[in-house]
């Protein structure tokens, strides 16, 4: 099926939306004694609040495979996000005595698995939310009928 | 229909979204400053005026001493985790290596020291050295030194001072055990030393 542009519209303004959460839950998995507030490097609540973040996607964007897209370009543009915010400091100072070597290597390895959650919580936040959408319109449906 | 009338349609819905945005933004944006502080203050923290002393005293023993500032620029007090101070004399001749031990101390957590954020703060150790197995030892090294076209007393023997801070800064928890998770106290701890007249 073909993608109209206002369909990359909506995408990129739910990705937009999305994407702080996955931004902050990122650099939180790194920092938990920085941010607040913190999830303490529990996975559950990330996936589940990934789980949450996916459901716009699906309620907005109803096409099955534009939700998945927009999935996983707010974990895209979430991450990167994420990354800068890691990076800060280091713009400043060089701090290669805290984080020797690769620094980005090391933000990748801490966060790869939560990066994999939050696809897959995304996913099925998706099928969820349009779950809710189905729902939400047919009952407004069933209301307007009932006029 | 266009994207925003659409989301307009969904108001309570997009409503949400816009809220856990914002919220999430403003999280990431306080969590950022915290850790560029903390950072800051990690880079920031400095020993400096050094002056170190040795004095003959009356009664045949030595006195020394060390004063040092622990500068702290940063907002974030430094709760200290050990401080300590050495005195010795480097007794190394060409074929070996030996340090004469003169004096030491050492302060821990127990006894509750921290420097407060925006200060400079004097730290002064102080020993008298009357052991008479030390004080020989040290009129053997002037001796020796004197063979050797030194002229040194027990006030100007070159006593080599090191002292050590490692402080943790206040309010971040730094308990972690795990080995993937030990960098978190890295970043939380701040260590400084002064060394045979050097700041490290």
């Amino acid at each position: 099926m073909r993608i109209r542009g206002e369909d990359w519209k909506r995408m990129l303004v739910v990705a937009l939306m999305s994407a702080p959460a996955i931004a902050f839950m990122t650099f939180d998995f790194v920092f938990p004694n920085m941010s607040t507030p913190s999830l303490g490097k529990n996975m559950l609540v990330a996936f589940l609040l990934s789980v949450l973040f996916g459901m716009p996607s699906g309620y907005l964007t109803r096409r099955t495979d534009l939700a998945i897209v927009t999935v996983i370009m707010y974990v895209f543009i979430g991450y990167l996000i994420a990354i800068v915010a890691y990076s800060v400091p280091f713009t400043v100072y060089d701090f290669s005595i805290i984080f020797p070597g690769l620094y980005f290597m090391f933000f990748l390895n801490m966060t790869v698995i939560p990066l994999m959650l939050m696809v897959l919580g995304g996913f099925i936040g998706v099928i969820m939310g349009q779950m809710l959408g189905e729902s939400m319109d047919s009952e407004e449906t069933a209301q307007n009928f009932a006029k | 229909m266009g994207v925003l009338s659409e989301l307009r349609k969904r108001w309570f819905v997009t409503g949400m979204c816009v809220a856990s945005t914002l919220f999430f933004t403003g999280a990431l944006l306080f969590s950022t400053l915290t850790y560029v502080d903390t950072m800051e203050a990690r880079q920031g923290v400095e020993l400096r005026n050094a002056v170190e002393t040795a004095e003959e005293l009356d009664n045949g023993s030595l006195l020394v001493s060390l004063s040092i500032e622990v500068y702290n620029p940063s907002g974030r007090d430094l709760v200290v985790q050990s401080l300590s101070w050495t005195v010795r004399v480097n007794n190394s001749t060409e074929s070996s290596v030996s340090h004469l031990m003169v004096a030491s101390a050492y302060n821990s957590t127990s006894d509750d020291i921290s420097f407060p954020g925006e200060s400079v703060r004097p730290v002064m150790y102080e020993a008298i050295v009357s052991d008479p197995v030390i004080l020989a030892a040290l009129r053997e090294f002037i001796n020796l030194s004197e063979s050797q076209g030194d002229e040194y007393t027990l006030s100007t023997v070159p006593y080599l001072h090191d002292f050590r801070l490692v402080a943790w800064m206040d309010g971040f928890d730094h308990d972690y055990q795990y080995y993937k998770e030990l960098y978190l106290n890295d970043m939380v701890r701040v260590e400084r030393r002064y060394f045979e007249g050097e700041y490290l």
